[in-house]
Order: C-alpha cells, then sequence, then structure tokens
C-alpha cells in the first residue's frame, strides 16, 4: 500500500514540477504580439529577456503588487516589449509579503525559470531573507521598493540595487527642514518594529543634528486598530509637534484618530511619504489635510516624465498611479537601458554594475542616479503637505531637498 | 513490521533518494521542504493522533528550535553537531515548561493554553529585535559544516530525507512499545488509565516533551535550509498548517502526517501557479476530508486496499501502517 | 496620569470592549450550548464588516445596512451549521467540529479577499455621529459612545432574552444539561441551528457597527477571533455574563495596557489568559467546566 502512496507522490512531482514549469504565481506576460512583430531586427541573441518579478499579490499589500506590476506593463509596452534586440517576459511570482514564500518563489523564479533578472519586493522582510540567496546564486535584483537599510550598508550585495530609497532616506531628508521651518520639538512614534525604528531614528539625527529636541517617542504593536490610548496619551504630554510613521491600516487608523482626539489642527504632524500616499488619502479624506510628509515623487509634480506618466497610467488603467508605481516604472527603465547599453548580454556581472552607476534615469520624480557606496539612488526629496485643491484631497509640493542620500557617506 | 512491508519502505525511500537524479533542482528544493515540514507534522501527530492531545502551540517548538539554531549557527559555530543538538535542548525545555504548565487542564482548556503560550512566543519574538532580528527576521545563516561533504542542493535533500527516515523509523518503534500503547490508552479513555495507576499526566508530559523536541529539530533543519528564520514561524497560522498536513494525510497513522506534508507544499506552490484562489480550495479540501475522510488520505486508500482485496478474495488486514 | 486621560482611555476601553463583548457573546453561547469552538467567528465579524460597507455604498444609509447584514450573515450561518456542523455532532471529541471551523476560516477569508480585495478600505460614521463632542475637556468621539451606548443597551436586551423569556431558558437549560433539553422533547436541532445562526449575527452585527473604528482589513477575523477567545476563557466558557465581565477586563487591560506598555500588550493579554487558565480553569465565572 506504500507503494502505491509513493506511486501517487511521485507522480505528484512530476506533476508538480511540469505544472509550475509553464508560468508562476500570476502568469507571465509578454508583449502580446508586438515582441516580433514590427521590430526591423533582432539581435545576435534574440532570446527572450525574462524578468522575474517577486511582488505580493495577495495578502495586505496585493494593491502595491497590482500598481507595481501595471506600471512595469506601462514601460515595456511604450518600448514594445523589447530591448537590446530582445523580447522582454515578465514572470510574475506572489511573495505574498511573506519571507519564507519570498524565498520559496526566488528559488524557484531562478533555478525553475531561469530569469535573467529579478525586480520587485515591497516588504523588507522578503527583500533580508532572499539576500544571501540572490547574493550566491548571482543573479541582479532590482529592487522598486524595500529599502531595508542593511542592504545600503553592511549587507550590501554587488547584485543588489535599490532604485527605489532606502528606508532612512525619507525621514532623514524632512529632519532638518522640520526644524527650520516648523517646530523646534517633536514627538516620535511609529508602530513597534524594524521599519519603525529605523524610520523614527533616522529622522531623529537630522532633527537633532539641526538642533531639535525629541521630547518623547511611543511605539504601539504593529497592526492597531485603535489608536485612542496613544493619543490620547500623547495629547497628555502637549508637545509642539508629532513625528509618525504609519503605513497601510496602521495609517488610516492613526489619521482618522488624530482628527478625533482633536490634535488635527492643535499639533502639527509630519511624516515620511507612505502615510499620506494616493491610497491612504482615498481611505481618510479630509482627516489629512494639512499635515506635512516627505517623499521623492508627489502627484502633481510637474516635470516632462510625471506630466507624461500620470495621465498615461490613469488612462490605461483608470486610476491615479502611486509612489510604488513609479518605482516599478523607473525599474522596468533601469533594466531596458541596460539591455541597449550591453546589446541584450548581461553575462557579465561588471559590466552590468558599469551601466549601473553610470546611469542617469529620467524618472517621473526628477533625475536619478545610484550612490556607489550605498548601492541606491541619491535623489530629491519633497517636502509635500496635503491640501484640498478643489475637489479632492491631495499632496502639494512645498519644499525640496536635492540630491539626498540616507545614510550619508563620505 | 511484515517482510513485505519493509521492502516496500525500503523500496520508497531508495526511489525518493533517486530523485535528485531525474528532477529538477527547484523540485528538489520544494521536496526537501516537504520533508521538514513532514518532520514537524509527525511530531505534532504523536500528540493528536497517538495521545489525543490537541495542541495549537506546535509552532512554539519549531520556531523555537529554528530561531536557537539559526542564532547559535550565525554567531557561534555551523557544525551541525552543535546546532542541532542546542536546537533540540531548547525545544525540549520550552516544550517541558510549557507542558507542566498546559497538561494541568484538558480539552478546549488545553487548547487554549498551548495557544497562548505559542503566541506569546510569538509576541516575545517580534518585540525582541536586538535578539531575533524583529519582524524582519534573521538571516545569514550559514549552511550546516562539519558533516564530510559541502551540503549543496542535492546533499541537503538527502539530509533531510535520511532525517525523516529516521524520524519516521523512531516513532514507528515508539507507537509501537509499551509507552506507545499507553498513549493510544490515554487517547481513548484516560480517566480508566488513571484508576487503573498509570501516571497518566506523566506520560503526557513526556509525550509533549519528545514531540517538541522532533519538532526543534525540524526547525533546525528549516533554519539551515533557509538560511533564514521569522516571527511567521512561531505563528498559529503555522501550527494550524500543521493540523491541516496531519488531517488531510491521515491523523491515526504515521504515513499519514508525510502525505499531507507533500499536500500542504504542492498546493502552495503548484495549485497557486494556477489560481489564486488556493487557500479557498485548501479550505474545501480540509472541510471535505473532516466530513467525509476523517482518515485522510491513508484512510482512503485503506479503504480502496480493502475493497480491492475483498474482490480478490484475498484475507482483509487491519488497516493503517 | 491626569483624570482627563483616565476618564478618556477608561471611555476608549469601554467602546472597544462593547465590541468584544458582542463577538464574543456569541462564541460563548456557541461553545456552552454545543460545545462547538468555532474558530470562524472572527470570519463572520469580518464578514459582517465588509458586507456592512457594501451595503451602506450601495444603500447610502447606514443603519439599513445595520438592520440588514446580521441577519443576512446569520442565514449563512444557519447553513453552515445544518449542512456542515450538524454532520459532525455524533462524532466523539470536539476535535472535528474545531477543524471545520478552522476550515471555514481559510475559506472565508479567501472569499473576502476575492470579493473586496486587499487594499485597507473604512467606513465612515454615520452622519450626525461623525463628530467630537467634548468630555472634561478633552474631545472624545461620539461614535464611539454610541457604541458604548449600543453595547450596554444590546447586552440588556441579550440578558432579558437568556433571562425573561422562553427560548432563554432553553438555552440555558441546553447549556447547563443538553440531554435534559432532549428529553423534555424540545428538539435540539432547532435550537442549535437558532444558537448558531443567532451567534453569528451577532459577531456580523459587531462588525458592521466596529467597521468604523477599527477598519476593513485581511487578517481582521484572525485578530478579533484571538481576542474574543481570550474573553470567553477569562469569563468562562458558555458564561454570558462571564462574556461579558471578560469584555470589560480585556477591553480596559488591552486599552491601558497599550497605552502604558505598549510593547508589552500583546503579551500582556496572553499571559493575563494563560494565568487565568492556570488558577481558574473555568475561567472567572465558569461552571468549572473543562
Amino acid at each position: 500500500m506504500s507503494v502505491l502512496l509513493v506511486c501517487a507522490m511521485i507522480l505528484a512531482a512530476a506533476c508538480g514540477s511540469a505544472g509550475s514549469g509553464t508560468t508562476g504565481g500570476s502568469g507571465a506576460s509578454t508583449g502580446n504580439g508586438q515582441a516580433g512583430g514590427g521590430g526591423e531586427e533582432t539581435g545576435p541573441t534574440g532570446e527572450p529577456f525574462k524578468v522575474g518579478v517577486l511582488l505580493p499579490y495577495s495578502g495586505v499589500y496585493a494593491a502595491l503588487g497590482e500598481s507595481m506590476t501595471n506600471a512595469m506593463e506601462l514601460y515595456f509596452e511604450s518600448i514594445g516589449w523589447q530591448a537590446g534586440g530582445r523580447p522582454i517576459e515578465l514572470i510574475k511570482e506572489d511573495t505574498e509579503a511573506n519571507p519564507e514564500v519570498g524565498l520559496r518563489r526566488v528559488r524557484k523564479l531562478v533555478e525553475q525559470d531561469e530569469v535573467d533578472i529579478l525586480t520587485g519586493v515591497v516588504s523588507s522582510g522578503v527583500l533580508m531573507s532572499i539576500r544571501d540567496y540572490v547574493d550566491e546564486a548571482g543573479v541582479f535584483l532590482i529592487s522598486s521598493n524595500a529599502g531595508a537599510v542593511p542592504i545600503a550598508t553592511d549587507r550590501k550585495s554587488p547584485y543588489i540595487w535599490l532604485v527605489s530609497y532606502t528606508n532612512a532616506q525619507p525621514p532623514s531628508a524632512l529632519g532638518a527642514w522640520w526644524y527650520e521651518n516648523v517646530a523646534q520639538e517633536v514627538f516620535l512614534t511609529a508602530p513597534d518594529y524594524q521599519a519603525g525604528y529605523d524610520s523614527t531614528g533616522a529622522f531623529r539625527e537630522t532633527f537633532e543634528a539641526a538642533g531639535g529636541r525629541v521630547v518623547g517617542e511611543l511605539f504601539p504593536p504593529l497592526g492597531t486598530t485603535d489608536y485612542a490610548p496613544y493619543l490620547t496619551q500623547i495629547r497628555e504630554a502637549n508637545p509642539a509637534s508629532i513625528y509618525a510613521f504609519f503605513a497601510g491600516s496602521d495609517a488610516r487608523n492613526f489619521i482618522l484618530a488624530y482628527e478625533q482626539y482633536g490634535l488635527k489642527g492643535q499639533i502639527p504632524l509630519a511624516a515620511a511619504g507612505f502615510m499620506f500616499d494616493e491610497t491612504t488619502l482615498a481611505a481618510v479624506g479630509e482627516a489629512a489635510v494639512g499635515h506635512y510628509h516627505s517623499m521623492h515623487w508627489a502627484y502633481t509634480l510637474d516635470n516632462p516624465v510625471n506630466r507624461q506618466f500620470v495621465p498615461a497610467y490613469e488612462e490605461r488603467f483608470g486610476v491615479k498611479p502611486d509612489l510604488y508605481a513609479v518605482q516599478a516604472y523607473d525599474a522596468a527603465q533601469l533594466i531596458a537601458h541596460i539591455l541597449n547599453e550591453l546589446d541584450g548580454d548581461i553575462s557579465d556581472d561588471e559590466a552590468v554594475r558599469q551601466v549601473i552607476l553610470n546611469a542617469q534615469l529620467d524618472s517621473p520624480r526628477g533625475k536619478l542616479r545610484f550612490d556607489p557606496e550605498r548601492h541606491a539612488v541619491r535623489q530629491t526629496f519633497y517636502i509635500l503637505r496635503v491640501e484640498k485643491v478643489g475637489d479632492d484631497v491631495t499632496n502639494v509640493v512645498v519644499d525640496s531637498v536635492e540630491d539626498w542620500m540616507w545614510p550619508p557617506t563620505e | 513490521m511484515t517482510a513485505s512491508r519493509a521492502a516496500a519502505g525500503v523500496a520508497t525511500v531508495a526511489i525518493l533518494a533517486l530523485l535528485p537524479l531525474v528532477l529538477g533542482r527547484y523540485t528538489i528544493s520544494v521536496l526537501t521542504e516537504v520533508y521538514i515540514f513532514a518532520v514537524a507534522a509527525l511530531s505534532l501527530n504523536l500528540l493528536l493522533g497517538y495521545t489525543g492531545l490537541v495542541s495549537m502551540g506546535h509552532a512554539a517548538f519549531f520556531g523555537g528550535g529554528a530561531y536557537v539554531a539559526a542564532k547559535i549557527a550565525r554567531e557561534v559555530t555551523p557544525l551541525f553537531w552543535v546546532v542541532v543538538p542546542a536546537a533540540l535542548a531548547a525545544a525540549g525545555l520550552l516544550a517541558a515548561v510549557i507542558g507542566y504548565l498546559a497538561l494541568r487542564t484538558r480539552g478546549v482548556t488545553f487548547l487554549m493554553l498551548t495557544l497562548a503560550f505559542a503566541q506569546m512566543l510569538y509576541a516575545l519574538t517580534f518585540r525582541w529585535k536586538d535578539v531575533t532580528g524583529g519582524s524582519d527576521g534573521y538571516s545569514g545563516v550559514p549552511r550546516p559544516a562539519g558533516l564530510g561533504f559541502t551540503v549543496d542542493t542535492t546533499a541537503f535533500y538527502w539530509l533531510a530525507l535520511l532525517v525523516l527516515v529516521l524520524v519516521y523509523l523512531f516513532m514507528y518503534r515508539l507507537v509501537r512499545s509499551p509507552f506507545g500503547y499507553s498513549l493510544i490508552g490515554i487517547r481513548e479513555n484516560e480517566d480508566r488509565l488513571r484508576a487503573l495507576g498509570l501516571p497518566v499526566t506523566r506520560y503526557k508530559l513526556a509525550a509533549f516533551v519528545l514531540s517538541g523536541v522532533l519538532a526543534g529539530l525540524a526547525g533546525a533543519l528549516f533554519a539551515y535550509y533557509n538560511g533564514f528564520v521569522s516571527p511567521h514561524e512561531v505563528h498559529w497560522m503555522l501550527s494550524a498548517d500543521l493540523l491541516v498536513m496531519i488531517v488531510i494525510g491521515g491523523v491515526r497513522s504515521l504515513i499519514g502526517p508525510v502525505l499531507g506534508s507533500f499536500v500542504l507544499v504542492w498546493l502552495e506552490s503548484v495549485v497557486s501557479s494556477y489560481t489564486d484562489r488556493w487557500q479557498t480550495v485548501m479550505g474545501v479540501l480540509f472541510i471535505v476530508f473532516v466530513l467525509a475522510a476523517r482518515g485522510g488520505l491513508v484512510g482512503i486508500a485503506s479503504a480502496v486496499a480493502q475493497r480491492w482485496r475483498q474482490r480478490a478474495g484475498m484475507p482483509t488486514t487491519a488497516a493503517g501502517d | 496620569m491626569s483624570p482627563e486621560l483616565l476618564l478618556t482611555q477608561a471611555l476608549n476601553g469601554l467602546a472597544f470592549a462593547m465590541l468584544l463583548f458582542l463577538v464574543a457573546a456569541g462564541l460563548t453561547l456557541i461553545f456552552g450550548l454545543m460545545d462547538v469552538l468555532n474558530l470562524a467567528h472572527g470570519s463572520f465579524f469580518m464578514l459582517g464588516a465588509y458586507l456592512g460597507l457594501t451595503f451602506v455604498r450601495t444603500l447610502g444609509n447606514f443603519w439599513l445596512a445595520l438592520a440588514l447584514v446580521p441577519p443576512l450573515v446569520a442565514l449563512l450561518g444557519l447553513l453552515v451549521e445544518r449542512f456542515l456542523l450538524r454532520r459532525l455532532y455524533g462524532r466523539p471529541g470536539h476535535l472535528d467540529q474545531v477543524l471545520l471551523t478552522l476550515g471555514l476560516l481559510f475559506i472565508m477569508a479567501d472569499m473576502v479577499h476575492w470579493q473586496w480585495g486587499a487594499a485597507i478600505q473604512s467606513l465612515h460614521p454615520p452622519p450626525g455621529l461623525d463628530g467630537t463632542t467634548v468630555i472634561l475637556g478633552s474631545s472624545f468621539p461620539v461614535y464611539r459612545l454610541f457604541v458604548i451606548g449600543f453595547g450596554l443597551a444590546l447586552a440588556l436586551v441579550l440578558w432579558l432574552l437568556l433571562d425573561r423569556t422562553r427560548w432563554g431558558a432553553v438555552i440555558r437549560a441546553g447549556v447547563h444539561d443538553r440531554q435534559m433539553v432532549q428529553h423534555l422533547g424540545i428538539n435540539i436541532d432547532a435550537v442549535y441551528s437558532g444558537a448558531f445562526a443567532f451567534g453569528c449575527g451577532l459577531a456580523a452585527l459587531s462588525g458592521v457597527v466596529g467597521a468604523p473604528i477599527v477598519g476593513l482589513y485581511l487578517g481582521l477575523d484572525a485578530e478579533v477571533l484571538i481576542l474574543a477567545l481570550i474573553v470567553i476563557v477569562i469569563g468562562g466558557l458558555g458564561s454570558f455574563a462571564g462574556s461579558f465581565l471578560g469584555s470589560l477586563l480585556v477591553g480596559q487591560a488591552d486599552t491601558f495596557g497599550r497605552a502604558l506598555l505598549p510593547e508589552f500588550s500583546m503579551f500582556l493579554s496572553f499571559g493575563v489568559m494563560a494565568l487565568v487558565l492556570l488558577f481558574r480553569p473555568g475561567g472567572l465565572l465558569g461552571r468549572g467546566r473543562l
């Protein structure tokens, strides 16, 4: 009887390898007939260039996975789904924003699908879990969101490049500006996990260096639904200003409670980016008006690339693009750029690195270039304030900090 | 074990051992994970299937073993012969403490207590960033050293398979020993055994600790295999996954949890390629098994085998290994 | 801590406690009567919340949603009990029922994901209740006061139902001694179905009422379930009064715990439950049932 069972197992294993041999995750997308047709020449290789996309397509961050994929497809469509003489193919895998799952999926992409390059990764947890594997396997990873600080410092890899940001960049950019323009005292609050500590820590560094004083800090558990106890606590301390870092449902709950407990309009609130992105603004509406944050992109940013990107995205997908989409768009741009510069041949790792280091990307955020020390992009951070413009609640640029990198390189 | 059964077992293991020669690297790594979780599921089944204890906190021992193994491997020495015993000791200690406290209760209360302790450990793992890396997890765990050969994908596959076979054989002997029969007796009618003078709680504790140690072994392998451990390993959802494996595989057998591990990992890796609704598939499958196929896959296979034998006029035997 | 802060926190804790109570009451009732630990109870809460969102969006009226969603979810609960759970009553032990509800948890979570997507959503309190008021010099959201009032009123109604009506008597008797109720010629199957449906409907009600406070996101089901489990264990499995007391305790402990020791709040809730279980396994007001 156990023989029967074993046969069943082997059969299933065989089916398994065959099944996942086709396409993984949420399916691959290639140029729909545009790849081959119309292209005058196919280069010396002409073999499909496989891009492994690691994004969360389920779970709390699924919306990000979707917008980021949209943006990549938008870019690749605009160049006819080919670069460097090779047709481009996306193979998507769902990380579920879970480190183990992410590791399993990256193994599949590298070992089974034999992708040429990797991109994506939303959560720092996944980035940290796959770092060793990617480094060992020698496959380049262009991170279009996750920016865990160790990946830019002591756990750098010659194969991992952050086209998004480092977790320390947005808050640190705001720190000195906040001291000079809004308040000399601040109360820090963020969820009780690594990213929360990183964010408040980075803000504190530049804020204190400018002369500011931190009067208190509070770290509610991640996933808190009810911020009432914390806000009443903070209100009690009566600080001159508050810096907060929350994302996703936490951000929404915090912002609404901030208004409900009478802090809105009384105590200025600063945040780093994601707390006031388009998605959260849609969920909280006017409760966010008057709050400040720093982000490396704003919907209303006025530069040629953004002026073209935003309507193109909206027309194609029917919703507003968000910061994550922009980053993914840039990742796609970088990948195409690498292919073009090297005529589709990325077998020489050093050559790829040189291309990345010399790249000057024209992003909807402005100009980007890579910091050789940090393996992350130096970029402009915009100081934004949420305002009501007509019927719309959106981010308005108030100031900017150029060519910013944190942790700084000397 | 009858001679034919033993032969079948050996043949099965031989076939599995030869698979790396035919199957691709990715499939082999998936199967390695199956084996690791099979060990964990087997350990839980010692409690559930054989002693009748429903524990929702098994992730504590799996994850606990994984973290200890990870930390020692990265910070002290990657030597297999140091890391694994340390992980086993840690898991055993944890199981002893939790078991001692939880086994003062029974039934649903016991379930709740095991859940509570596991979640407390989860909360601790999450908060104690300096030690565990917090929510970002703990990475950089090196490959096992000191085994006399470099442990690459194929070698790890064989290592995991070997551990699974050893654990399986150990459990096989255990459930047929006097100790094992006592456990089954406790499952069937605890009060009667108590009345007969058996130190029931002590036996339950022994089973609890033993199963915790084995779960810790699986955890240590997991840490080595992934090079990474996160609080997910200590979360009650992992305990729930192990339960699903056991029920689908077959709760009154040893091969059941192994099969169940296979099914669950297959569902997660393969079915998810075809549909985003694979969790619904898993849930439905699970419910179907609970309702109609309580013996799990093993039960179904047994029933089919029985019918086949009946039809062939052969003497029918009792089901199960 | 200033008196204003103390009062605000206490009120916050009370509002949270009321939400927990509505969920826990159903859970403890189902367990007490049917010996079924419904692991999908948080899922019914979540379903109620999401359905509430959809109803409010399409009907434009919060109160209509509040009236329509619970009966709808109760109906679903009825179907689940009648066609799935009921098959397991003959089985020894209670493991199978628990496992079935676990399977339900997986399915319902996925269905919600499929229907409503993974982005976080919010439900605004109905107009009229969406402002803030001033209590002892501090602002406090009106909606939370509503939740407190609503919860207390409902607790009273439920208690009256249990204590003064015939159905209540049957339920109480059933919790105490199932077989006796059967011997009295009462259709225990109908009672079970009704109780299960009612419990689920109650959870959904809490979901609709609670949605403006807690928000709508995947993972809500597991979070609510864990909290409800803690409540009923502390209060006493099967005890209605226990679920009320437990909710108050957990609601306040959670709120104050978070304000005073945020890093340990998760740890604290489970620790309290573990302590209660170790020294009073039946819960604070339990009947000594293990």
